[in-house]
C-alpha cells in the first residue's frame, strides 16, 4: 500500500518545496509508492473543506508529514500542532524549520521595533497603522517547528539537498529510521589542508579564493586556510552531491562553486555553539578571530532559533 | 443569491493567500485578496550589514525568483557604490536571470497553471495522465537549474555572483555542454508552446489593464533596462519607482500594495508582450503569433501563454550570449574592487513575475542605512483585486462552487509570489 504523504511550508521563501521537484527522475519514480494527501503548493487541498464548509482545520491522517519553514504566526503554529496530531512521522524539512533559517536573524529585534521599520518608516510606503483585520497574530519571535510541537527527522540546509530527501523517503518507505550522519562540512571536503595559514589577516568573501578550475578538487587549497571565513568546521555536512554519478567525490555545495561555506545547514550535533566553536577554529589556524565583523549575526545567520539569537539588552550609557 | 464569497486558501499558489468577496443587493461590494501569511521582516534584517552581505540574506526572499533578487541587489549595491561592472559580468548576470525565467515559467505552466485548463486538481494527478507533459516540465526546470548551477555555482540561491562580479566564471567546456541541452530545451518549449495554443482561455476576467515594464535596454526584447515603460505611454526611470509603486497598506493583507496615480496595473510576462512583444524575433517571435499575443485583450488568463513564448525566449537568448561569450572569449577576471562610499542607488530587473525593483542607501563604511525592495507581486495585488471584481460581475449568475475555482484561476494566472510580497509586511488601513 502506498506511503501517505502531507506537506506544509509555512514561513518559507519556497526553496525546499523546489528543491523536493529538483528531485526530477527519482520523483517520478517514488510517486507510486507515494500517496500525497495534503500538499497546499501543489494540490488542490483546502483547509477548511473545499468550499470553507467546515468550522475546524481539517488535515488528513498521514504516514509521514513534511513541514518546511519556522513559526512566525499563530495560524502557522495551528498548523504544525494539526500536522503533529494527523502524522505519524513528522520530518522538518530545511534550515527554517530545523532552526528558524534566515527569516529568525529577526529575532536579534523586538517585534515593535520590527513593525515600526517596514510598516511605518518604509520610504515608499504611506504611513499606516500595522495591518490587522482578520489577520493572524505574529508570535513574539520566530520559531522552529522543534519548539512548537515534537519532530521526528530533521533534514537541514538553505535550501535542503535533494539527495537527502530520496535518502529520507526511502528510508521511511522500508520502514526504517532516517538521520543524518553528525559529521562535518570538513570531514566530507576534499580540499587540499595543511593546518596552517600564512598570515592573520581574515579576508573578505569578495576577493575571491585562488583555484584552478582545471585542477582537482584535492589540488585546491583550503579556504579558510588561503584567510576566508569558511563555517565547514562547524557546520553538518549533507549539502554534496556524489560527481560522475555516485563514482566520484562528494563536494560540499558552496565549496564546489568555490565559495566558502556559509553555514546554512546548521550546527553538526544538537546543542552545539558555533559561534564558540568556529572562534576556537579560526584561531586554531592563526587566523584573528577578533576580525570577524558583525559575529554574532554571521555566526548564527541560519539558526537562529532556541534562542540562538535574541535582543541584547541596551548598553550602559 | 449569494452572500459572500470566501476561499480561505488559495493552492497552488506560492505562500499563503485568500480571497474574500462581499455581494449586497446582487452587486459586488468587496473583493479582497487576503495576505495572511507570516512577514519576514527582510528589509530591517540588512540594515547595518556591510555591502557584500546584503544580497546573500535578500536573495532568500524567494528560492524561485533568487536568480532576479541576487542580480537586482547587487545593480543596486553598485548603482549606490558607483561600481561599473564589464560587459562580461553584465552577460554572465543576464544569464543567470534567463535561468532563472526558464525555471519559474516551466513550473508555474506545469505545476501550477496547466492543471487548470485541463481540469486536473494538482501536477500529481495531471502525472497519471500525461506523464509525457510534466516529465517535460520537469526536464526544462532541470534545464534552467543547469544554467543556475554552472553560472551561480547553486541551482537555488547562487553564492558565485558578487558585488563587482563574478567568484568563479563558468569554463568554455561547460558553456558549451550548456548550449547543448539548451537544443533539446528549446525543442521542447516549443513543444510548450503548442500544449498551450490546444488550450481554452475563458475570458470572463477581460478588463482593461494598465501594463508596466521596464524598457529593453537594447535592440530586441529584454529583462533589463534603466527606463520603465507605462501602457499609458508615459515612461520613467528606475530611479524614480517610487511614483509608480507608491505603495499603501491595506488591512486585510500582509503585503503592501502598489498604486499608479490611484490605479491598478500589472506587471509580469503579458505586461512585457503588450509592451515590448513586438522586438521579439526567431522562434519566441514566432509563438508569440501562434498564442495570439500580438492583440492586447485585457485578460490576465494569457499570462499563461505570454510566459510560454518566454520560455522560448529565454532559451533561445541564453544560447545567444553563451555564442557571444564563447566568441569573445572568458576572460578570467577578478570581481572589480570596491571602495565603500556613502550613497544610494536602485537595481532593477524584470523577475519572472514582473518589474522587481531593489533600493538601498549605504553610510561612508559601506553599511546598509536603508533598504526597500517592491516585488511584483505586490504591485500586482490592487490588479488581481479588480481582475476578481470584473470576474465576479461576470460570474454573478452561476452557482458559488462554480465561481470560486474560477477566481483561484484569475489568481494563479499572475504566478503571484505571495512569500516575495510578504518579504516585509506591510499593510495599510483607509
Amino acid at each position: 500500500m502506498a506511503v501517505k504523504v502531507a506537506e506544509e511550508w509555512l514561513n518559507i521563501c519556497g526553496g525546499c518545496e523546489v528543491t523536493i521537484l529538483d528531485i526530477g527522475e527519482p520523483l517520478l519514480d517514488l510517486l507510486p509508492e507515494l500517496d500525497f494527501v495534503h500538499m497546499p503548493v501543489l494540490m488542490d487541498h483546502k483547509y477548511f473543506g473545499q468550499t470553507g464548509e467546515k468550522d475546524e482545520m481539517e488535515i488528513p491522517e498521514a504516514d509521514v508529514g513534511i513541514i518546511s519553514g519556522g513559526v512566525r504566526n499563530e495560524k502557522e503554529k495551528h498548523v504544525a500542532e494539526e500536522m503533529r496530531k494527523q502524522c505519524k512521522t513528522l520530518i522538518a524539512l530545511g534550515s527554517c524549520a530545523c532552526f528558524g533559517g534566515i527569516p529568525a536573524m529577526a529575532n536579534m529585534f523586538p517585534l515593535e521595533a520590527l513593525y515600526e521599520k517596514v510598516f511605518r518608516d518604509s520610504k515608499t510606503t504611506d504611513s499606516a497603522e500595522t495591518p490587522a483585520e482578520n489577520l493572524p497574530p505574529l508570535l513574539d519571535r520566530v520559531y522552529a517547528v522543534d519548539e512548537v510541537v515534537d519532530v521526528d527527522v530533521r533534514i537541514p540546509g538553505c535550501p535542503t539537498n535533494p539527495d537527502l530527501v530520496v535518502q529520507a523517503l526511502t528510508a521511511l518507505l522500508k520502514g526504517e529510521s532516517f538521520e543524518i550522519p553528525e559529521r562535518s562540512v570538513c570531514d566530507e571536503c576534499p580540499l587540499k589542508r595543511e593546518k596552517k595559514t600564512s598570515g592573520g589577516e581574515i579576508k573578505r568573501m569578495l576577493e575571491s579564493v585562488e583555484f584552478d578550475q582545471s585542477q582537482p578538487w584535492d589540488q585546491t587549497r583550503c579556504y579558510m586556510e588561503q584567510g576566508y571565513l569558511c563555517l565547514g568546521p562547524v557546520t553538518l555536512a549533507g549539502c554534496g552531491h556524489k560527481e560522475g554519478d555516485g563514482e566520484g567525490v562528494t563536494v560540499p555545495r558552496c565549496i564546489k562553486g568555490y565559495m566558502p561555506c556559509r553555514g546554512c545547514f546548521g550546527p553538526i550535533r544538537k546543542g552545539a555553539n558555533p559561534l564558540v566553536d568556529m572562534m576556537t577554529a579560526i584561531s586554531s589556524i592563526g587566523l584573528d578571530a577578533k576580525q570577524v565583523p558583525d559575529r554574532r549575526a554571521l555566526l548564527n545567520r541560519y539558526i537562529g532559533s532556541h534562542k540562538r539569537l535574541r535582543p541584547l539588552p541596551a548598553r550602559p550609557k | 443569491m449569494h452572500k459572500s464569497i470566501v476561499i480561505d486558501h488559495l493552492c497552488r499558489v506560492e505562500g499563503h493567500g485568500g480571497i474574500t468577496v462581499r455581494i449586497k443587493d446582487d452587486k459586488v461590494a468587496d473583493v479582497n485578496m487576503d495576505i495572511f501569511e507570516g512577514p519576514r521582516f527582510f528589509e530591517p534584517l540588512v540594515v547595518g550589514k556591510n555591502y557584500d552581505e546584503v544580497a546573500p540574506i535578500l536573495m532568500r526572499i524567494c528560492a524561485i525568483c533568487s536568480a532576479s533578487h541576487t542580480v537586482a541587489s547587487l545593480m543596486a549595491v553598485e548603482s549606490a557604490l558607483g561600481i561599473k561592472v564589464s560587459p562580461q559580468t553584465r552577460l554572465l548576470r543576464e544569464l543567470l536571470v534567463q535561468g532563472g525565467n526558464i525555471e519559474s515559467h516551466a513550473l508555474h505552466l506545469f505545476c501550477l497553471a496547466i492543471p487548470d485548463f485541463l481540469g486536473y486538481p494538482s501536477a500529481i494527478a495531471l502525472a497519471s495522465d500525461h506523464l509525457q507533459e510534466v516529465k517535460m516540465g520537469l526536464e526544462l526546470k532541470k534545464l534552467a537549474n543547469t544554467i543556475q548551477e554552472a553560472i551561480g555555482g547553486r541551482a537555488i540561491h547562487s553564492v558565485n555572483a558578487v558585488v563587482g562580479g563574478f567568484g568563479r566564471l563558468p569554463t568554455r567546456g561547460a558553456l558549451l555542454d550548456l548550449k547543448e541541452q539548451l537544443k533539446r530545451g528549446l525543442e521542447q518549449s516549443l513543444a510548450t508552446v503548442d500544449l498551450v495554443s490546444g488550450l481554452q482561455v475563458p475570458d470572463f476576467c477581460t478588463s482593461p489593464d494598465v501594463y508596466v515594464a521596464l524598457s529593453s535596454d537594447r535592440a530586441g526584447y529584454s529583462l533589463f533596462g534603466d527606463k520603465i515603460l507605462l501602457s499609458t505611454g508615459e515612461t520613467k526611470d528606475i530611479g524614480m519607482y517610487k511614483e509608480i509603486c507608491n505603495e499603501r497598506v491595506v488591512a486585510h493583507s500582509h503585503a503592501k500594495q502598489s498604486l499608479f496615480k490611484g490605479k491598478p496595473f500589472a506587471v509580469g510576462a503579458l505586461a512585457r508582450m503588450v509592451l515590448n512583444g513586438e522586438n521579439l524575433s526567431g522562434q519566441a517571435g514566432k509563438a508569440r503569433g501562434k498564442l495570439g499575443l500580438d492583440t492586447v485583450s485585457g485578460n490576465m488568463l494569457y499570462n499563461n501563454a505570454a510566459q510560454a513564448v518566454e520560455l522560448v525566449y529565454s532559451i533561445e537568448r541564453s544560447t545567444e550570449i553563451i555564442d557571444e561569450l564563447l566568441g569573445a572569449g572568458i576572460r578570467e577576471e577578478k570581481p572589480v574592487e570596491v571602495e565603500a562610499r556613502a550613497g544610494t542607488g536602485t537595481g532593477a530587473v524584470e523577475a519572472p513575475r514582473g518589474t522587481l525593483y531593489h533600493s538601498y542607501s549605504f553610510d561612508k563604511a559601506g553599511r546598509l542605512t536603508e533598504a526597500d525592495v517592491i516585488t511584483p507581486t505586490a504591485q500586482n495585488l490592487a490588479n488581481i483585486e479588480k481582475d476578481l471584481r470584473s470576474s465576479v460581475e461576470n460570474l454573478i449568475d452561476q452557482p458559488k462552487e462554480s465561481i470560486a475555482p474560477k477566481l483561484e484561476m484569475v489568481v494563479r494566472a499572475y504566478d503571484p509570489c505571495i512569500s516575495c510580497a510578504v518579504h516585509l509586511l506591510e499593510v495599510n488601513f483607509e
